[in-house]
């Protein structure tokens, strides 16, 4: 059995306000091959309205990642999961 | 309001007579602050719809004011009966009243005017009070009296009053040919055994469903009924934002654990700080939603998680709105506001720093100052919803 990607998507105030919303959306629109790569959770907050970088922010295996769209969040998914198969 | 440590919780709940758009009765409670009292009304008009409800909204606006500056209850009916307009057909001026004045040490002084008579529900029975009566003379009606008791409210006591809406529903039926008097009294004390904790707001809505029902679901008055419970207070805890020094983390989590009562978190980062803190586990619940906002989360020994200011936005407009059965799709926001309603003493921690991100001006103005909307909440609750509120700043 492969190891799953972790995905976690910020949706705290300033992600969710900045487009975090959509994300949700954007990642169960995704076809089942790719969705059983992944474990999905959400955070109420990954503690980064501090940081310099734009919302909203999601975490790929630990690691954060800014500014992501709907689109951004696709590729980068996309992308994570070809380098696993 | 607080006497002893106990909590009185006023509440009502009226439908309109079938057909009509507005009550016909009217009902009215304010708490004086520095006086330590609260005092409620509820007044019917003559007839139904608009007229009524002109005469009751008078009604109970004078007797609510003549009583809170202590005016003699003489002078405050001859006051309300002079001003009322004459009505057109039946020549008279006419509507009914019942004040319950109830001081800081729980003394409860009811006034009735031609209302059906209030009823005292206290360690599983009901109570009669002795009452004095007081003739009210005026030129268009013969026999018409003010009755005057006087009581101390006990712990766990209940005092209900309605309009003839109640008492009289069902009137004329097989059942109850004589109206609803006697059933009523049976059907509280059954229903207050049964829910020995049952609130002020929930049995005046379960006694007003039940006149409605006996009418066959289609009212022939306006009907309205008001409970005063005194008890215990159900204490709620609101804990949003960070502290604005991060050595006052702990500080905030150990508040919250020793919280006796409810709990809500608002706030991702303050959810954070007390996940942190406490060692308790936080899990995104998506199975809640609401397309304004944000979701909520689960954590073990709070009873709500949510996002913060844009949730506290939308419990303010809730709030103003008042029309919280209209809410019906279980939201963050509306399951904050119903336990917000379903408590007595609110404590808001409200944690002073400032998220520097929602500071930037091209974020939607729904980002306001968190203090400003906390502030707005409990004057909300104060005025309108008569809680008892605090707000503590860390």
């Amino acid at each position: 059995m492969m190891e799953k990607i972790n995905v976690k998507i910020c949706v705290g105030t300033m992600c969710y306000v900045m487009g975090g919303a959509e994300l949700r959306d954007a990642i169960e629109s995704l076809p089942q091959n790719i969705l059983e790569h992944l474990n999905v959770s959400y955070s109420p907050c990954l503690g980064c309205s501090e940081s310099e970088q734009a919302p909203p922010f999601i975490e790929v295996n630990g690691k954060r990642i800014a500014g992501v769209s709907k689109n951004s969040l696709i590729q980068i998914v996309k992308e994570e999961v070809r380098n696993v198969v | 309001m607080r006497n002893n440590g106990n909590f009185i919780e006023v509440d009502f709940f009226q439908k309109n007579k079938a057909g009509n758009i507005v009550c016909g009765d009217c009902f009215m409670s304010q708490k004086l602050k520095g006086e330590g009292r609260v005092i409620s009304v509820l007044s019917d008009g003559l007839g139904s719809g608009i007229k009524a409800c002109v005469l009751s909204t008078m009604t109970a606006t004078m007797a609510m004011n003549f009583t809170a500056m202590n005016e003699s209850i003489l002078r405050t009916s001859t006051s309300i009966m002079n001003t009322l307009p004459k009505d057109m057909v039946r020549k008279i001026s006419y509507s009914t009243f019942c004040i319950c004045d109830i001081d800081c040490f729980g003394n409860v002084k009811v006034i009735e005017y031609e209302t059906p008579p209030y009823y005292l529900y206290r360690n599983g029975r009901f109570i009669n009070i002795p009452k004095e009566k007081i003739p009210v003379e005026r030129e268009d009606l013969d026999n018409t009296f003010l009755w005057i008791s006087e009581f101390t409210l006990e712990k766990e006591d209940r005092i209900i009053f309605f309009s003839d809406g109640v008492s009289q529903s069902g009137m004329g039926t097989a059942k109850m040919p004589f109206g609803w008097e006697d059933g009523a009294k049976e059907y509280i004390a059954n229903l207050v055994n049964q829910y020995n904790d049952i609130s002020a707001k929930e049995l005046a809505h379960k006694i007003v469903n039940q006149a409605e029902k006996n009418d066959g679901y289609s009212l022939k008055d306006d009907t309205s009924c008001c409970v005063i419970y005194m008890r215990k207070p159900r204490n709620l805890l609101v804990c949003t934002g960070p502290p604005y020094d991060e050595k006052n983390d702990k500080y905030l989590a150990n508040r919250v654990r020793e919280f006796q009562g409810k709990k809500i978190l608002c706030g991702g980062t303050t959810a954070t700080i007390i996940s942190r803190e406490l060692g308790a586990k936080m899990e995104v619940d998506m199975n809640i939603v609401d397309k304004e906002l944000p979701p909520i989360s689960k954590m073990e020994g709070v009873d709500l998680v949510t996002e913060g200011i844009l949730t506290l936005g939308k419990v303010e407009r809730i709030l103003t709105e008042g029309d919280i059965d209209r809410h019906r799709e279980a939201g963050p926001a509306e399951m904050m506001v119903k336990m917000l309603l379903n408590s007595d003493k609110i404590t808001l921690l409200v944690g002073t720093r400032i998220n520097t991100a929602h500071q930037d001006p091209n974020l939607p103005v729904e980002l306001e100052i968190r203090r400003n909307v906390v502030k707005k909440i409990k004057f909300l609750l104060e005025t309108k919803y008569l809680k008892d509120v605090e707000i503590m700043y860390i």
